[in-house]
Parts: structure tokens; sequence; C-alpha cells
């Protein structure tokens, strides 16, 4: 079994790529030209967009967590030059909640707040992040001091 | 008033970015507010709150130079 998908995220910086992985434990492994998964695709889920039965587990960098097997991929956009799209595995429920769930959202909130903060702080500014608790979850908040 | 970005990425992922404290289009001319928003990239288009439409506070004084 195996449910293969493109995370909703552009990522256009491997710095931030790599701090976003550490926050959450894991680490970036420049290079790493395979990301573990099931390891055959068995056709229970439908392929993500513009990725093929060949395409899956190769990729240019990955993700790894301590402790947890399945990887994330990160692979060459297709739809924008320059930028890389995350892929992953999220049958394997640990890598899936480390992540967020299934749409990563955790991964995508911290890989946001990095974003954010590294470029306010080039500027100069100081930032403060803080986690609000909602009924669906929770969600992240940056304040920038301009 | 504390001129401040606010940034919020909510339970779906999606991000929310506001500003505060500024009036006009100080907002959209200013370069740190640029700056962050064009690192978040991805559909942040403009979402003018109601602040956005004020003017400057400026005093205009009105003098008769023809006498």
């Amino acid at each position: 079994m195996s449910h293969n998908e493109i995370i909703e995220l552009e990522v256009t910086d491997l710095k931030t790529l790599s701090n976003t992985a550490k926050r959450l434990g894991g680490q970036l492994m420049l290079n790493q030209k395979e990301y573990k998964w099931f390891g055959r695709n068995v056709g229970d889920y439908p392929l993500p967009e513009g990725i093929a039965v060949a395409d899956l587990g190769k990729c240019e960098h990955a993700i790894k967590f301590p402790g947890i097997n399945y990887e994330v991929g990160v692979i060459k956009s297709k739809t924008s030059k320059g930028a890389y799209s995350l892929i992953w595995d999220f049958f394997d429920s640990s890598l899936k909640r480390k992540m967020g769930g299934s749409k990563a959202i955790d991964f995508v909130q911290h890989y946001t707040m990095e974003k954010a903060s590294q470029a306010a702080m080039s500027k100069g500014r100081l930032c403060r992040e803080s986690v609000i608790k909602t009924e669906l979850g929770q969600k992240r908040r940056l304040v920038i001091n301009v | 008033m504390q001129k401040q970005i606010i940034i919020e990425v909510d339970e779906q992922g999606k991000i929310h970015f506001e500003t505060d404290g500024f009036v006009g289009e100080e907002c959209i001319q200013n370069d740190v507010v640029n700056h962050v928003k064009e690192a978040l990239g991805r559909g942040l288009g403009p979402e003018f709150k109601p602040v956005f439409y004020q003017k400057n506070q400026t005093r205009t004084v009105h003098k008769n130079f023809c006498g």
C-alpha cells in the first residue's frame, strides 16, 4: 500500500527547508537521490499530477526523521522553474503524524513561519511566533514589528 | 501605533497576511512588508482593510496669493 502525494508548498529556499526539518526534529539530507516509501506502486491511490510510477522514490534531496522509516522527497517543481516540491508516501502513520496529517499542515505552518521570519530578520526586524489552539486544531501566528 | 505585519497559517495551511498600524498606501509602499510578502510568494494578492482607503492626515492651508 502506498499513498504518494505532493505537499501543497512551493519550496524556493533549501536553507528554510533545512530549518523547517530541524524544527520538527528532522534533517534535510542534501543530494540524497532516493526517499524511502512503500517501494511498490500497487495502484490503490492515484498518482500525483505530473508524476509517473518510475518517478516514485527518486528525488534531489530528502528529509528524514529519526525513528521514522519513510522519508520526504524533495523534487524539482513541475510548475515553477528553480523551485522544489515535496513528495511523500503518507501511508507511514508515524511520518503522517510528524508532518501534521495527510496535507502535512504542521510542516507547511513551520515552513511559512520560518520563511517569513527569515525575511523579516534580514531587514533587522523582530518577530514573535505563537501557536493558537482552535476547534479544528491549531494555527500559527507570526507578528513582525515594522 | 506600532506598525506590524501579522501572518497566520490556519488549520488548512492557508496563509493570512495582514498589516496593522499603517494608513492609506503606506503598507503597499513599505519595504519590509513587500520583502516579507515576496518571500512568502504564492497567491498573496492585496486584500485591503477600510483603513487603506483613508488618506494620510495632512493639513492643507489655503492662502490667498492673489490679493
